[in-house]
């Protein structure tokens, strides 16, 4: 696999001179995709996926640095880029009051489609995305799934070599979510490019080839999802059910040796611990000894979660 | 391709704004209702609207006789036109006339409601030859009032000329008691012939040979005004709507997302107002359509809501959606939000409505008078009335036509700005 994109020192600030850095507040951020494969942006909310997405699709102007996306530079060449991806926003970007036909139809025109071939690949696209029978249907009276379907529908009209998602399963249920997992699958099957993004790690870690995992606007860890739970393979995850533990005994089990951080936060307190399954007895003892109700114990096997953890301190989700 | 991706969008604005039902309702239903209740309560001219002085010609050939020190022909002249009496002076707007051609053709254009014609011999006839003479008098039945108080003021200078002194009989009542209250300067004139006339016993020296000219119906229909009044504000509520749909987009990313395809940006904004102006025009036409056939209905007899003058109904219908368009872009432009646009543009376009003469005529109200020459609707409202019951020509419209494309070249360009402004990145 070759390279496909490269982000270039890429940073933006919104509103500049004094607005804050969304991306590359400390440096810019440097990145590779392959074509062919899913790469998975993973970070929580404001972490600056968006903002990235819609540097490399040339809705906004980076305040340095660039992106190449098939040999094109998006800051030159943009349209000669633009042919080249579908984007799926995170909004419903989508005209409710039409029906699923007509926006796949306005927006394939604006994709350069006309007469036949437009037809024909509406036509193409509904059947991928399993709404024929509903093509006639307003979207407005779409179920949320379907919404989320016909969005990702719009952005493959003009068969794109690549595909940018940004947060397509936010606020779904989870049949539509798994439609929506497997489709990208299958896109990707068939040879496209993805740039996937989301705060679910389990999307990540199902879906990627490779992960990028972004907070504060900087790129913090890249790799397989092997290489990234490698770098914190010794680590365990102890999560001990606690509701409102004692300051004191959050202190106590941070002092237990080769345990690494211990932070607390909704009704939970998470030790990252070298060895945990060793360390949990004494843990354990320390609880009892505070007179504290021990409501659970789950000892976690590395994963992203762990990774993003041991790197900023916080839960991925919140 | 840039055409057809403009006109995609177009599309996409136009089709949303007319299947959505409830806009429809607003936009079509209510300014038809409106205008029909405003339109039936004031009449359809009949009499509580000020009634405008009727415009009569006098061509006097008459070159008089030895006999008599004044022709007659100048006592028509000098009653219709160079000093009417007082009781008269509301009712007729005299006009000498040089041309017979030119005016009988004024009066089948309804630009005069009568023409009195004085023939050369006209003195002689009655005083000489004792055979009479005879006025000829066009005038164009659809002239309405003012026509019939102008035939009825000729009627009765006639009559009273001949049996010298019998009192005005004119057909409307408050025109024959005003008249009658002030007829002295009649009388005078009649002294001079009485003389004269005498000579002539039993038959009348003068008759009326009437020929009824048809042509243009110049009628006052309130609808005429209220018409053209609503569907412009509506008009311009709904070009809102289709400008803060903008703002609808950059929410909704449907804009982002039109960014993101293969097309230079100005292709988004040129198919917006495209659909914007389309949308506009189509209102209006189909309003303008409905009122002539709701007037029929409502007022029993074809009103001729929009005049006649297809070339000036189309150039000012051209030129007042591109204001509209344009002055509803500038307020979506200024608008933070899709909400703030939504409530900004239906108060200001009420004002502009309110001062533009939608809901009462301001012309006439100091200020207000003054403040209505910045609206479009005022320029748009009055002339469509000039075309319509002033029946004014082309070119009496084109300073409105001008003002109008003027405001939206400039509206125009403020939006233009301000949305650049505003999407840069
Ligand atoms: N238009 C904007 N103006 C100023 N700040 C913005 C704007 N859009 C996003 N931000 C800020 O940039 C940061 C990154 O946002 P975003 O890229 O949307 O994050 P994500 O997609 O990862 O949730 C956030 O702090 C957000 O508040
Ligand atoms: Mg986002």
């Amino acid at each position: 696999m070759s390279t496909f994109v490269k982000l270039d020192n890429l940073r933006k600030q919104y509103s500049p001179p004094d607005g804050p850095y969304a991306v590359g507040p400390h440096e810019g951020v440097n990145l590779e995709i392959l074509g062919g494969e899913i790469f998975s942006l993973l970070g929580p909310n404001g972490a600056g996926k968006t903002t990235i997405i819609s540097m490399m699709s040339g809705l906004l102007t980076p305040t340095g640095g660039d992106v190449t996306i098939g040999g094109f530079s998006i800051t030159k060449q943009p349209l000669d880029v633009k042919k080249q991806i579908g984007v799926v926003p995170q909004d419903l970007a989508l005209y409710p009051n039409l029906s699923a036909r007509q926006n796949l139809n306005l927006f394939g025109t604006l994709y350069g489609l006309s007469g036949k071939n437009l037809s024909k690949r509406t036509d193409e696209v509904l059947e991928f995305i399993d709404l024929k029978d509903r093509a006639k249907d307003k979207i407005s009276e779409y179920s949320g799934g379907m919404k989320r379907r016909v969005n990702i529908g719009v952005g493959l009209m003009h068969r794109p070599k690549m595909l940018f998602l940004d947060e397509p399963t936010v606020a779904i249920d989870p049949q539509s979510r798994r439609n929506i997992l497997d489709t990208v699958k299958e896109l990707n099957r068939q040879g496209m490019t993805v740039l996937y993004t989301t705060h679910y790690m389990e999307e990540a870690q199902e879906l990627s080839n490779r992960i990028g995992i972004i907070d504060h606007g900087q790129i913090i860890a890249l790799g397989s999802l092997a290489e990234l739970v490698k770098g914190v393979g010794e680590f365990d995850i102890i999560r001990l059910t606690l509701p409102e533990p004692p300051q004191t005994v959050i202190d106590r089990l941070a002092a237990i040796p080769e345990i690494e951080r211990a932070e607390t936060s909704d009704g939970e307190v998470r030790l990252i611990a070298r060895n945990g399954r060793q360390k949990l007895p004494e843990a354990i003892r320390i609880i009892n000894e505070a007179g504290v109700a021990l409501h659970g114990v789950e000892i976690q096997e590395p994963n992203l979660e762990a990774v993003f953890l041991q790197l900023t301190g916080r839960a991925l989700r919140d | 391709m840039i055409w057809r991706k403009i006109q995609a969008i177009a599309w996409a604005d136009i089709y949303q704004t007319f299947t959505d039902r409830s806009a429809l309702l607003f936009n079509m239903v209510s300014p038809l209702a409106i205008s029909l209740i405003i339109g039936a309560a004031f009449g359809g001219g009949s009499n509580d609207v000020d009634v405008e002085a009727a415009k009569v010609g006098v061509l006097n050939l008459d070159v008089g006789s030895t006999q008599v020190e004044q022709a007659f022909g100048d006592i028509y002249l000098q009653v219709l036109v160079e000093a009417p009496p007082d009781g008269l002076k509301d009712f007729i707007k005299g006009k000498a006339i040089t041309d017979e051609k030119r005016a009988r053709q004024q009066v089948k254009d309804g630009d005069l409601d009568v023409l009195v014609v004085i023939p050369e011999n006209f003195t002689a006839s009655v005083i000489e030859s004792g055979r009479g003479g005879t006025l000829r008098v066009y005038y164009n039945p659809g002239a309405g009032i003012p026509g019939d108080v102008a035939r009825s003021i000729i009627d009765g200078l006639t009559t009273q000329l001949n049996n010298q002194n019998i009192a005005l009989q004119v057909g409307i009542p408050y025109a024959s008691e005003q008249a009658a209250r002030n007829n002295q300067a009649i009388d005078a004139a009649v002294a001079y012939i009485q003389q004269a006339s005498n000579q002539l016993r039993d038959k009348e020296a003068i008759t009326l040979n009437r020929v009824g000219v048809e042509g243009k119906v110049r009628e006052f229909n309130s609808l005429q005004y209220f018409g053209p009044g609503m569907a412009i504000l509506f008009m311009t509520y709904a070009l809102a709507n289709g400008a803060v749909s903008i703002l609808v987009d950059q929410r909704n990313w449907t804009m982002q997302r039109i960014w993101t395809t293969p097309s230079p940006r100005t292709v988004y904004l040129g198919g917006k107002m495209a659909g914007i102006y389309v949308s506009g025009i189509f209102q209006m036409i189909v309003l303008m359509v409905a009122m002539i056939f709701a007037a029929n209905v409502v007022f029993g007899s074809s009103v001729a809501v929009w005049g006649t003058n297809i070339i000036g109904i189309v150039l000012l219908l051209a030129s007042v959606v591109a204001a509209g368009s344009g002055f509803a872009l500038v307020i979506a432009s200024l608008s933070k939000n899709p909400d703030q646009g939504g409530s900004m543009s239906t108060l200001v376009l009420t004002v502009t409505g309110l001062l533009g003469g939608a809901f009462l005529p301001v012309d006439d109200v100091p200020v207000l008078g003054l403040l209505s020459k910045l609206t479009l609707n005022h320029w748009g409202l009055d002339g469509f009335t000039t075309l319509s019951y002033e029946g004014g020509s082309l070119i009496d419209i084109l300073p409105n036509v001008a003002i109008l494309l003027t405001m939206g070249a400039v509206f125009f360009s403020i939006a233009l700005f301000q949305f650049g402004r505003r999407f840069r990145s």
